[in-house]
């Protein structure tokens, strides 16, 4: 069972460890150590640690085969911790047990002690031995199955791939024992395995290039993996373990995170499998570790971690079913950087502060007035601050000018309309999955979600346990937009928990704790919907099971009390309630990615403790927060838009200039495709502003009430309430050539990649030449004609840039407009030049 | 058990029983990275609709006679290399093909339709696994890119036939997209949308070009930050698309010599042959064609010419027949719109790809989704075939005048102890090009991708 306690809350994990960790306490300690202790820290003060750990506290070696990994810790008086390891001493008390390279190794049974000595201190960690006259067989799903992920034998594009490879076939990362012991040992005519020669059996001598093998080699005698498989083979190959007792558990220590700070760039890691018998093993050099950030950091076979520049990274151990991280931050003193005084408006910067002054990476400065109003503008609305609002602004002398415009805009119809366009994408509201009608309908109600600003649980919870007639109740389209059960389950894991589970449908997720049976049981919340039409109802019965073990699985998260009971209801409570891991993490780090155009964690939907959240006490904060205010979505933009760090300029410095992750300064994105053409048809001078949309709109009703017989008249008010002009405030997407060109979305998955962020050719030949920049070129010349140059030149920049020209822009315009015999056209040229400048096409 | 000679390791003594000391196994990885490219382009001609190989690359002279071809077999320039006369011109460049007689769908029903069938010749991958695969030509724009700046990598001719929503970009980023050039290009009034300025002459483009660099003052940090820096790039490449007139100048069939053009084959078919050979020749990576001759007066009753005879395969006109199926609307093999002005726009684009040094350096290759029935049905038409069928290919070092594979005295089976399949096509064209298969690819989600992965290189023509 997948455990999200341990996602939860990692320190309580960490306080598991540290309450087995033998503690050496110098106050404890003999008073002899104490002045030696004392000597030398007086000689070498920074180097020498007040206390030292060494884990595990107690070495158990209960088989010919059992070795221990240890690991010395020493803890500064500093704060910081370091891994002496490699800097320690292991002397065993009797011969039952001997150290080799910091691990434990059995000789004979009996008990012992291994004196760890670093510098002057001395601690002693007990050791039992036993088990050294028994038989201990290779186990083939807890050590083979293990050794062939490690090598990379199962992995996706080898022979775990649905295919196989060369005709032999695994199962990816070993996820089913029976395909595998089928496979290795009878499967290729018997020859992958020899009994009575097995150094001769082909799944050695593939792996090692005795024979010719297109993977190429993956094995040396000297390793670990090719003694377990030579062994396992001359014992029989047996697979008969299956009643042997399951990893239950994986401990890896340290966790869940470490500091390494230059120049002791290095950390050895132990890893510790736990059994369902109660036994454990240490399973270190079995595992399979990765790294998520190569540049960063680097693993040895011995599982000896190594920094190598500054930044952070995760790294993943997995064994069989389970995987672990631990994330590493690696810190170096960057020459001529002092952290300076800042002013910081809330946690917000508190947070992103703490993790730059770490990593020493300086923040840039605030951005300028035009700069901030235009990117407030357009993360929260979509659309350009009209001219005579950047005007004003501009000239507006209150200190609190920026927070006020922050609350106006939350309160407008154009932030509930472009927000919830940007959830109706992952919610597949698209005209041809919801016909008739109903993808407006189901638009609607996550527009007026914002509008409202209905607190986002009971937004959540209306959709999530919607059911009737979807033409009347919008929320119960998402079960018809999503129609197939297993696709209901990935998109609800990777809407609202933010989890990519697709990957365990078929067999276990490579790089996370998600198995096949998470997958069958978030399914099992979902299997008694049934559509029916356009109806959705709950039935009483259904069951989904294990593909492979046929096991009937409960639902994910919280059973129903009543066997009978609408199952969807107890997960949205469970879901929903204060504390669940994903919910409000997820939400307010989509909060954050489309403020940033990059989430905390990062891809928005890819949460997984190996790819970890740049700035873990942000995100928790924000959640936090998120939570207390009673899910006030609103509330979390203001929080962040409000901070320094959301303020920040674009200019970086010499100190920030590599950092795209840490939100040191703004980052300059593309704007997105709905956000383009609206930019473009105002600029053009095509569309009104929405403030002059709101009194166009009271007209236009007034003029269709008193005509009810005209239909111009209708269709033109219809129009306007709709914003069918508008790419970012219409109820359903145009899906234009231009807009599909910039990446918007098809809304055919729960997937934020599906938008694409990335400048292509494609779009610049639609800037440059395409239909859409014509048309509304051919109204700009009319739209501008009635204003001077000077007057014109001011209007033009206002609208595309929110602010003044310069005076060299002024001339450089007026001389352009001098040359040119034809003033429209000049005009024209003036505005395709305008649309066609990096200030213009980026959010900024 | 064990072998009972220890010397012999196993692949050789396989090889040793299988096919003599000739064929030693190499110890290199078949993959190796970094593998030399043989081809700097690739020439796909797409003939779309299941053309039929017993009546063209693979003739069965010995079938019974109720179901043979009534083509006679003849000889090409090439001894004991025979097709049957439909393709009398192809005959004479023999010498420069490789013909593949047993291609194979090693899953039969998967590409069993047309639109699984081409998506399969697209992608090289058979259709409906967990994710959706991107077309060849769109894997090697992301691999490789291209040379011609100017061009789009990956240009389909015309590609807005029937099939045309059986491309596709996959989880590849936009860019890397089919670029179609649509219309009728032989037509005098063609002209490829997008790439030519619209409503506005050369010179005042320039001239807003010009105002917009002396305006683009840029922004703070534009100069560190990614999409800033593509976003000029791509604009300084599209203004470049727009503007040089080499990208004209590939697209302008009217600048060919009238004699070239009539080699071709004045109709749709020659002049998009044509346009291929234009598109390569000016540096664009991959280019496929997919074309059949529009619905024209001079031929009624075809409505959508393309290869699926089900009905009349043999008519002298269109094959509509009484009680007839989904094989109404295409014209006879052997007349003119069908294999006619395809054997001479094939056999002029050998031609005169050899005589322009085109073959050095660019693959050529001959494919369709499918065959067709050995045996002729009741309506005297052939149906889908999908155990064996016929490729050919040209250039980047393919040995000519080769025949690779068998199929049986009716052209149903593969009979040769070789048989290559589509992602073989695939990994064909790949490694052509030096593109290392062993190297993944990866969705936006981050699940790796091996384009490839199920094929082997056809061995004969590498």
């Amino acid at each position: 069972m997948w455990n999200w306690s341990q996602r939860v809350d990692p320190l309580a994990e960490r306080a598991d460890h540290i309450k087995a960790i033998a503690a050496f306490d110098p106050n404890e300690a003999h008073s002899m150590f104490c002045t030696i202790l004392l000597a030398a820290t007086l000689a070498a003060p920074t180097d020498v640690p007040n206390r030292v750990e060494v884990y595990p506290p107690k070495v158990t070696l209960a088989s010919k085969r059992a070795a221990v990994q240890l690991v010395v810790t020493g803890h500064f008086a500093n704060g910081e911790t370091r891994d002496l390891t490699r800097d320690a001493t292991f002397t065993p008390s009797a011969e039952s047990v001997e150290v080799r390279g910091g691990v434990a190794f059995p000789k004979k049974d009996g008990k012992a002690e291994i004196a760890v000595k670093v510098g002057e201190q001395t601690l002693k960690i007990p050791v039992e031995v036993s088990g050294q006259t028994n038989p201990d067989p290779i186990r083939f799903r807890t050590e083979t199955l293990a050794v062939l992920t490690r090598h990379g034998c199962n992995a996706g594009s080898c022979h775990g791939s649905p295919e196989g490879k060369g005709g032999f076939r695994l199962s990816l990362f070993g996820y089913d024992p029976l395909i595998d012991a089928e496979s290795l040992v009878r499967g290729g005519l018997n020859r992958r395995v020899d009994a009575f020669s097995p150094a001769d059996s082909l799944a050695l001598k593939k792996p090692l290039m005795r024979v010719p093998h297109i993977g190429g080699k993956k094995l040396n005698k000297t390793d670990l993996g090719y003694r377990v498989l030579l062994d396992w083979i001359a014992e029989g190959a047996k697979t008969n373990d299956e009643k042997q007792a399951a990893c239950v558990k994986l401990v890896v220590y340290p966790g869940p995170s470490r500091i390494l700070r230059s120049p002791h760039m290095s950390q050895q890691l132990s890893v510790i499998a736990n059994f369902a018998d109660g036994t454990t093993r240490d399973v270190t050099t079995l595992a399979t570790i990765e790294v998520s950030h190569k540049e960063i950091l680097s693993v040895s076979d011995s599982v000896l971690v190594t920094g190598l520049k500054r930044g952070q990274g995760a790294v993943s151990v997995r064994y069989l079913n389970h995987l672990e991280s631990v994330h590493f931050t690696v810190t170096e003193d960057v020459p001529g950087f002092v952290w300076p005084s800042l002013p910081e408006t809330n946690f917000v910067d508190q947070h992103v502060h703490a993790k730059l002054k770490q990593l020493q990476v300086m923040p840039s400065g605030s951005c300028d007035d035009a700069t901030f109003l235009r990117r407030v503008y357009l993360d929260l609305t979509g659309l350009l601050p009209p001219g005579e609002k950047a005007k004003a602004f501009l000239a507006e002398t209150a200190k609190d000018k920026r927070s006020k415009v922050i609350d106006e805009l939350l309160e407008s119809e154009e932030f509930a309309r472009y927000w919830a366009l940007r959830t109706a994408d992952l919610l597949r509201v698209n005209a041809k999955t919801l016909p008739e009608g109903r993808a407006e309908l189901f638009a609607e109600f996550l527009i007026d979600g914002y509008r409202k600003n209905t607190p986002f649980d009971k937004v959540a919870t209306e959709i999530l346990t919607a059911s009737g007639d979807a033409t009347k109740v919008p929320a119960a389209n998402y079960f018809l937009a999503t129609p197939v059960l297993e696709d209901l389950a990935e998109t609800t894991a990777q809407l609202f928990m933010g989890s990519r589970v697709n990957c365990a449908k078929c067999h276990n997720h490579p790089f996370e704790n998600w198995t096949q049976e998470d997958y069958y049981s978030i399914a099992a919340v979902f299997v008694r919907v049934k559509k029916a039409g356009k109806v959705v109802t709950v039935t009483p019965t259904g069951e989904t099971k294990h593909p492979t073990s046929g096991k009937t699985l409960s639902p994910f998260g919280a059973g129903a009390t009543d066997a009978k009971a609408d199952r969807r209801i107890a997960f949205a409570a469970w879901l929903t309630k204060p504390g669940n891991p994903f919910f409000a993490r997820v939400e307010v780090n989509r909060t954050w990615a489309r403020l940033f155009g990059r989430g905390i964690v990062h891809p928005v939907d890819d949460f997984r403790s190996s790819n970890p959240p740049a700035i873990p006490d942000l995100l928790d904060s924000l959640a936090v927060e998120f939570e207390k205010s009673g899910f006030d979505r609103k509330q979390v933009v203001r929080l962040i838009c409000n901070s320094q760090t959301y303020q920040r300029s674009t200019a970086t410095n010499k100190f920030n200039e590599e950092d795209e992750a840490l939100f040191s300064h703004y980052p300059i994105r593309r704007l997105t495709a709905e956000q383009m053409q609206d930019a473009i048809g105002y600029t053009a001078g095509s569309l009104v502003p929405p403030s002059e949309l709101t009194i166009a709109l009271a007209k236009a009703e007034k003029d269709a009430t008193a005509a009810p017989n005209d239909k111009g008249k209708q269709a033109a008010f219809k129009k306007l309430r709709a914003r069918t002009e508008y790419a970012t405030q219409r109820l359903t997407p145009e899906q234009s050539p231009f807009l599909m060109a910039f990446g918007q979305p098809k809304r055919e998955s729960p997937c934020a990649c599906e938008r694409i962020d990335e400048p292509t050719v494609d779009q610049a030949l639609q800037l440059l030449n395409g239909p859409l920049v014509n048309g509304r070129l051919t109204g700009a010349a009319g739209e501008y004609a009635k204003f001077a140059d000077a007057e014109l030149i001011e209007r033009l920049w206002l609208a595309a840039f929110s602010r003044m020209p310069t005076e060299a822009e002024r001339k450089k315009v007026a001389e352009h407009l001098k040359r040119s015999e034809n003033r429209p056209d000049a005009m024209r040229d003036l505005v395709w030049a305008i649309i066609n400048t990096r200030e213009f096409l980026l959010q900024h | 058990m064990r072998f009972p000679l220890p010397s012999v390791n196993r692949r050789n003594f396989l090889s040793l029983s299988a096919a003599g000391l000739l064929s030693l196994p190499k110890w290199q990885p078949a993959f190796a990275a970094g593998k030399k490219a043989s081809a700097k382009s690739i020439l796909v001609i797409f003939e779309q609709g299941g053309v039929s190989h017993m009546d063209t690359f693979d003739p069965k002279p010995e079938a019974p006679a109720e179901h043979r071809t009534p083509f006679e077999t003849i000889n090409t320039v090439v001894p004991g290399m025979r097709f049957t006369e439909l393709l009398t011109r192809t005959a004479k460049h023999a010498n420069k093909l490789s013909v593949v007689r047993c291609m194979t769908q090693p899953k039969p029903g998967i590409g069993n339709s047309h639109p699984k069938g081409s998506q399969y010749i697209f992608s090289g991958e058979s259709p409906g696994g967990p994710e959706e695969m991107p077309d060849i030509g769109s894997v090697v724009s992301k691999r490789i890119g291209s040379e011609a700046r100017n061009l789009p990598p990956y240009i389909m001719v015309p590609g807005t036939s029937e099939q045309e929503y059986n491309t596709h970009v996959g989880f590849l980023p936009p860019q890397h997209r089919v670029f179609k050039t649509g219309g009728k290009p032989h037509d005098p009034a063609w002209s490829v949308p997008n790439l030519a300025l619209a409503g506005i002459a050369p010179e005042r483009f320039k001239d807003r070009a010009d105002l917009l660099s002396n305006l683009d003052i840029g922004i703070p940090g534009a100069d560190k930050a990614k999409d800033a820096k593509t976003l000029a790039s791509m604009r300084d490449q599209a203004e470049d698309m727009l503007t040089n007139p080499a990208t004209r100048k590939a697209f302008d069939l009217k600048a060919e010599p009238q004699k070239i053009r009539e080699s071709y084959g004045l109709g749709h078919r020659g002049q998009c042959y044509l346009l291929g050979r234009k598109l390569i020749e000016s540096g664009v990576r991959f280019v496929t064609i997919d074309c059949r001759e529009p619905p024209a007066k001079e031929y009624p009753g075809g409505g959508n010419m393309n290869w699926d005879h089900h009905d009349h395969i043999y008519s002298t006109s269109d094959t509509k027949i009484k009680g007839g199926g989904a094989g109404a609307g295409r014209w006879g093999i052997q007349t003119w719109p069908m294999m006619g002005s395809t054997d001479l726009a094939f056999s002029a684009l050998l031609e005169d790809m050899g005589q322009r040094g085109l073959l050095e350096e660019t693959l050529l290759c001959f494919v369709t989704e499918f065959g067709r029935t050995p045996r002729i049905n009741d309506r005297k038409g052939r149906d889908h075939w999908t155990h064996a069928f016929s490729f050919a290919f040209a250039g980047a070092g393919v040995p000519g005048g080769q025949v690779v594979g068998e199929t049986d005295r009716e052209g149903g089976y593969i009979v040769s102890s070789k048989a290559y399949t589509i992602e073989d096509y695939a990994v064909t064209l790949y490694e052509k090009l030096g593109i290392d298969t062993t190297k993944p690819l990866h969705t936006p989600a981050g699940r790796p991708i091996y384009p490839g992965k199920d094929g082997h290189a056809i061995s004969e023509i590498m």
